[in-house]
């Protein structure tokens, strides 16, 4: 984690706007002054609850939406305004895995008919080349060249996630989004793509940004993670200092919320009060004071009302945008390491 | 990378045989006699659909005349046969024409979205609210009755309907992740459309196509029959209800046989269409 990042987020924000015409149509801000880096070869994770805004930065990320505000440098070039021949430099640079489902791949064309597009469009090969670098890039991903003349829906959702991953690794990029890639597969089918992305990341030493609700995933394969809330992010910091030392109440919230073993026998988890939406719009001050355990405990402090927490450093390494992060108790837990250990 | 597991490779499953449904086989049956009508008929009757013989009005099946003669002593079954050629001529070009404009319009608004959408989106609504048949009338009247009118009248017609199907459509494709992917590869709008806009198009079109036939062919009769159609003694199923008309009490069998055609045709392209839909499901490709 050292030298130059290879992505570099400042700042920024995402407003979508009710669809319709004129003034009076309300603003939804998805993404809310987000700032984080990706290293060469890093993988940062990207988790929170579903409408925390993570698809819509992967999206951002790889152009497929352009910002409100603030700044995406990939190896210190904006990529506001690219068009043309450096639009498509930098699809090559940056690709993305999408979730899986039965739209990821058009059902009327064979895995050949697919694959061949990025080669085409960015003439990197064609006649038997393409066929040899079509066939070992199925073999890259556990498949065989035989099953380029298949159709998508004569696979299995896991092969067809390694084709997702195959697609996206055709143009050889150096930073991969991943949007919920192992979300919709079966749990032992999640294991072996998981693997694979261990593995294809030791390989080629890509930069992955994981963007993921399940924490188990995200911490079996993330040296660093990033926590979002209603599109802010509340806590970035190094795996392990995330996991056994969380320091946001969201994070430790939703640590909290993994269900953990005991040997006495059962289970236990903490759930957090409320719903996302519980909140409402939060025009001013730390958004998730309205669900916040720390909050009520502390006497409801007018500050986290009125001033909206920034990242700071806190211990461990990571950032947190809490107040009163310090007040905190440790989290008094036996999960730590427990997951770290990895479950594929 | 280790080498692939064996796990992971599975075979297609072997698509059983599906029987075909009986309606399916009957709109064929029905279908292929109607072109068969179109194709072979004239040959295969051999007579003259204009040669008149006044002697011999109105009269019955023969083996002269297989379906009797009409008002003027022409043969009728030939009649119907070079009628059949002259809509179907119609039917064709009404919906090439509806279909040459409603593709690119549907593609281009669906697609880029935006004001061009705003704007085509609310003259095709103007369209809406004025009854096809009234456009395909007015459209004759501007120009005056004659086949390639017809063609104009029915062409123009059914564009708007055709246009926001298309509309939908692209909407619908628009949105898949498969798009996103495409378009994250660095593909091209124009490539997009050709690979993943117009192959998803391609069902609904060939299912258009059937169902705008039938309706074509309807309304071919009914402008005919409202004497806008192909004019005499030019012979289409529609003037051949115009002229069957005035003699509908003394001699209903002309108007029967002349009606026939047209019911048979219609239900064939409705059966057909029907089949289409279902074997074009795109889960069931491949």
């Amino acid at each position: 984690m050292t030298g130059e990042p290879l992505l570099s987020v400042r700042g920024l924000v995402k407003d979508f706007r009710e669809r319709g015409f004129g003034p009076g149509r309300s603003t939804v801000r998805a993404v809310d002054d987000v700032s984080f880096d990706v290293f060469p070869g890093e993988t940062l994770g990207l988790v929170g609850e579903s409408g925390s805004g993570k698809t819509t930065i992967g999206r951002l990320i790889v152009r497929l939406e352009e910002p409100t505000a603030g700044q995406i440098e990939l190896r210190g070039q904006d990529l506001r305004g690219l068009s043309g021949r450096r639009l498509l430099e930098f699809r090559r640079d940056v690709q993305m895995i999408f979730q899986n489902t039965q739209n990821a791949f058009n059902p009327r064309r064979t895995v050949r008919s697919v694959l061949s597009d990025p080669y085409q469009i960015h003439r990197l090969a064609a006649g038997a080349d393409l066929d040899e670098r079509m066939g070992a890039l199925l073999r890259q991903v556990g498949l065989t060249p035989a099953m380029l003349d298949r159709y998508p829906q004569q696979f299995s959702g896991g092969q067809r996630q390694r084709l997702g991953i195959a697609r996206a690794l055709s143009v050889q990029p150096a930073l991969v989004v991943a949007d919920e890639p192992v979300s919709g597969l079966d749990v032992s089918v999640q294991a072996q793509v998981l693997n694979l992305f261990a593995e294809l990341r030791r390989e080629l030493g890509l930069a992955m940004l994981f963007i993921s609700h399940d924490l188990r995933a995200v911490y079996f394969l993330c040296e660093r993670i990033a926590v979002l809330y209603l599109g802010r992010l509340v806590e970035i910091g190094p795996r392990r200092t995330l996991l056994e030392n969380p320091v946001h109440p969201y994070t430790r919230a939703l640590i909290g919320s993994i269900p953990v073993f005991r040997p006495g026998g059962g289970f236990t988890r903490t759930v957090i009060k409320g719903e996302i939406s519980d909140s409402g719009p939060v025009t001013a001050g730390c958004h998730f004071a309205p669900r916040c355990p720390l909050w009520r405990e502390m006497g409801q402090p007018a500050r986290c009302r009125e001033e909206r927490p920034l990242l700071r450093p806190a211990a461990g390494g990571g950032m947190a945008a809490c107040h009163f992060a310090e007040s905190s108790p440790p989290l008094a837990a036996n999960l730590a390491g427990q997951p770290s250990g990895g479950h594929a | 990378m280790t080498a692939p597991a064996a796990v992971l490779v599975t075979e297609p499953r072997a698509v059983g045989r599906r029987r075909t449904p009986l309606l399916t086989v009957v709109g064929a049956i029905l279908g292929l006699l109607v072109l068969l009508t179109i194709v072979i008929g004239p040959w295969l009757i051999g007579k003259d659909p204009y040669a008149i013989d006044v002697g011999n009005r109105f009269a019955g099946p023969s083996a002269a005349h297989w379906l009797g003669t009409d008002e003027l002593g022409r043969d009728v079954a030939s009649r119907i046969a070079h009628g059949a050629r002259a809509t179907a001529l119609i039917a064709l070009g009404a919906v090439a024409l509806a279909t040459a404009i409603a593709i690119p319009l549907g593609v281009l608004t669906g697609f880029l979205g935006g004001w061009v959408d705003l704007v085509v989106t609310r003259v095709v609504d103007l369209f809406f609210a004025i009854p096809s048949l009234l456009v395909a009338i007015g459209v004759v009247g501007l120009f005056g009755p004659s086949l390639t009118t017809t063609i104009l009248a029915l062409g123009l017609s059914y564009w708007p309907f055709y246009t926001r199907l298309i509309r939908a459509a692209v909407v619908g494709i628009r949105s898949r992740p498969y798009v996103d992917a495409a378009r994250v590869l660095g593909a091209s709008r124009l490539r997009v459309i050709r690979t993943d806009i117009l192959t998803g198009l391609v069902p609904l079109v060939l299912v258009q196509t059937t169902v705008l036939l039938g309706f074509a062919i309807l309304d071919e009769a009914a402008l005919g029959f409202l004497g806008l159609g192909v004019q005499p003694p030019q012979a289409s199923w529609g003037s051949r209800l115009a002229e069957s008309r005035e003699f509908i009490l003394a001699h209903p069998e002309l108007a029967l046989v002349a009606g026939v055609p047209i019911v048979l045709a219609v239900f064939a392209m409705n059966l057909l269409s029907d089949s289409l839909r279902d074997r074009l499901d795109a889960k069931r490709t491949g």
